[in-house]
């Protein structure tokens, strides 16, 4: 696998995580409009946090 | 939904349950073939490569199961479409990632729209149910008279009958609000019985690697439908006695009841007699399943039918096909004159075949000269994946068509159809490797 491939690698595990990401935020806006207890909007709350966290874990690892 | 990627499913699953639509999501294609088998589903969220296989063989299994159902493919590139349109066919829809929620609503709604359009073109009784003969009307009697009450159902009639569209019908009519699940006892492994039906406990079994829940637990306040129930081994039929009359169960490596409140609705072509003299079913489960036995005509004791029922396959597959294809009146006396020994579904079949061979140019259905022989096997599937090709190769060309697209460069291919580069890669030296054993065994 050239070095090409390994940058477009990390591309791909980071659309997925972006696309978590803007999931949870469609269903943050869903859930506030249908007035979902807080609970429930914590924990979308709290996986857009962890998803963020992979996020950067993800680029500090694979840096240069 | 159709999905690997965890993270993606709970949050789309739990956007599609709060715009009031029910789902399931599989993981895998071999997930999502089980789920097939004992449902049926308005509409498909497919990914288009799973780790266990692509999209595709998801799709051939959906045509096997129910054609009816709206296909969309979730993907994250504009140019996956064309590829997969051509080889899915152009009824399919697609999800571009990133999703929004007004996409998601935007696609319920339509195929929503749709499905009342469909039912507007024939007169259908609870949803489901097609026929004015007085067999029918009868029919209709009993299962509001069954629906109303919270009585369990055997429904007894040849294959072919339509038992598990009757058991759907009753489901509509109770009105209740849970969720119809179907099962049938003749597919199930006899030793995943237990667990099927009831669940079971994470680490109860080897491979059972976590909790999962059962049939009757996820038919809570709706409805359970056995099919084949007579095929259920007879040492197993005391668990299940044992949850009708208790109306609690307990997973498989666990301790504690849980009650359970669904209608138990069953089915089977075997005949009263052969119940009686053969013993597929203990007595005293017959009499808990069957507290309302109900049993189908075949079609040829109410002809009159025929001519409803197969307007309104051919509206169907106009529909699916955006043909307008009719039926004249030879067409519909050679229809009535034929015995169906396979019933309905043998009519249904008869009415694809000949919507699949009359001419594109025509105004008339064509049908076969022989009505009966092309339907002696129920495992024709006449859908556009099967011009020739396997599910392999149909994978296989997509693959090679996104490369094609991206002048052979395989990261970004990769990315075009959502997949690592390392499951390209692997998928690559899996074909190289097909090609070589081939042309050492040619």
């Amino acid at each position: 696998m050239s070095d090409h491939d390994k940058t477009s690698l990390d591309r791909h595990t980071l659309r997925n995580m972006l696309n978590n990401i803007t999931m949870n935020a469609e269903l943050i806006k869903l859930q506030v409009q249908q007035d979902v207890p807080t609970p429930q909007l914590m924990a979308s709350v709290e996986k857009i946090l962890q998803e963020c966290k992979h996020c950067a874990h993800y680029l500090n690892q694979n840096q240069g | 939904m159709v999905d690997d990627d965890a993270g993606f499913t709970d949050a789309t699953a739990q956007i599609i349950e709060l715009l009031q639509h029910s789902v399931t999501v599989a993981g895998t294609v071999a997930d999502a073939r089980q789920c097939l088998e004992q449902n049926t589903y308005d509409l498909v969220l497919l990914d288009i490569m799973l780790p266990d296989g692509s999209g595709f063989e998801v799709l051939e299994a959906l045509y096997r199961h129910n054609r009816s159902a709206h296909i969309a493919f979730i993907t994250g590139h504009v140019a996956v479409k064309n590829i997969v349109r051509s080889v899915a066919g152009p009824e399919v829809s697609f999800l571009l990632k990133p999703i929004d929620v007004d996409k998601i609503r935007s696609l319920f709604n339509r195929v929503v729209a749709s499905a009342e359009d469909n039912s507007a073109v024939t007169q259908t009784h609870f949803g489901v149910l097609v026929g004015e003969s007085a067999s029918m009307q009868a029919l209709y009697t009993m299962i509001e008279r069954v629906a109303a009450s919270n009585a369990n159902v055997l429904i007894q009639g040849q294959s072919g009958t339509g038992k598990e569209l009757v058991a759907r019908a009753i489901h509509n009519a109770s009105g209740c609000d849970g969720a119809f699940v179907a099962a049938n006892c003749g597919a199930i492994p006899t030793d995943l019985i237990a667990s099927e039906l009831f669940g079971h406990e994470k680490g109860a079994f080897t491979g059972a690697n976590a909790r999962k829940i059962g049939l009757f637990e996820r038919a809570q306040g709706g409805t359970l439908f056995l099919d084949e129930v007579t095929e259920m081994p007879l040492d197993l039929q005391p668990n299940l006695l044992r949850a009708l009359e208790t109306g609690r169960i307990t997973r498989v490596g666990g301790s504690e009841e849980i009650a359970v409140n669904c209608r138990v609705l069953s089915a089977t072509n075997r005949t009263r007699d052969e119940l009686a003299s053969k013993q597929y079913l203990r007595e005293d489960i017959y009499f808990r399943l069957a507290v309302f036995p109900i049993e189908l005509p075949p079609l040829q004791n109410r002809k009159e039918d025929i001519p409803l029922l197969a307007q309104s396959f051919l509206d169907e597959f106009n529909r699916e096909q955006g043909t307008g294809y009719r039926l004249d009146n030879d067409a519909l006396a050679r229809l009535e004159c034929y015995r169906w020994p396979g019933n309905v579904r043998e009519l249904r079949h008869a009415i694809q075949r000949a919507h699949i061979l009359t001419p594109p140019d025509a105004e008339v259905l064509v049908l076969p000269d022989d009505l009966g022989s092309p339907f002696a096997s129920e495992t024709k599937q006449p859908t556009a994946l099967q011009a020739g090709q396997t599910i392999e190769e149909v994978e296989r060309q997509l693959i090679l068509e996104t490369l094609k697209a991206t002048d052979g460069s395989k990261p970004e291919a990769a990315e075009m159809l959502g997949i690592s580069l390392k499951t390209l890669y692997n998928r690559l030296n899996q074909y190289q490797q097909t090609a070589d054993t081939n042309l050492e065994s040619g």
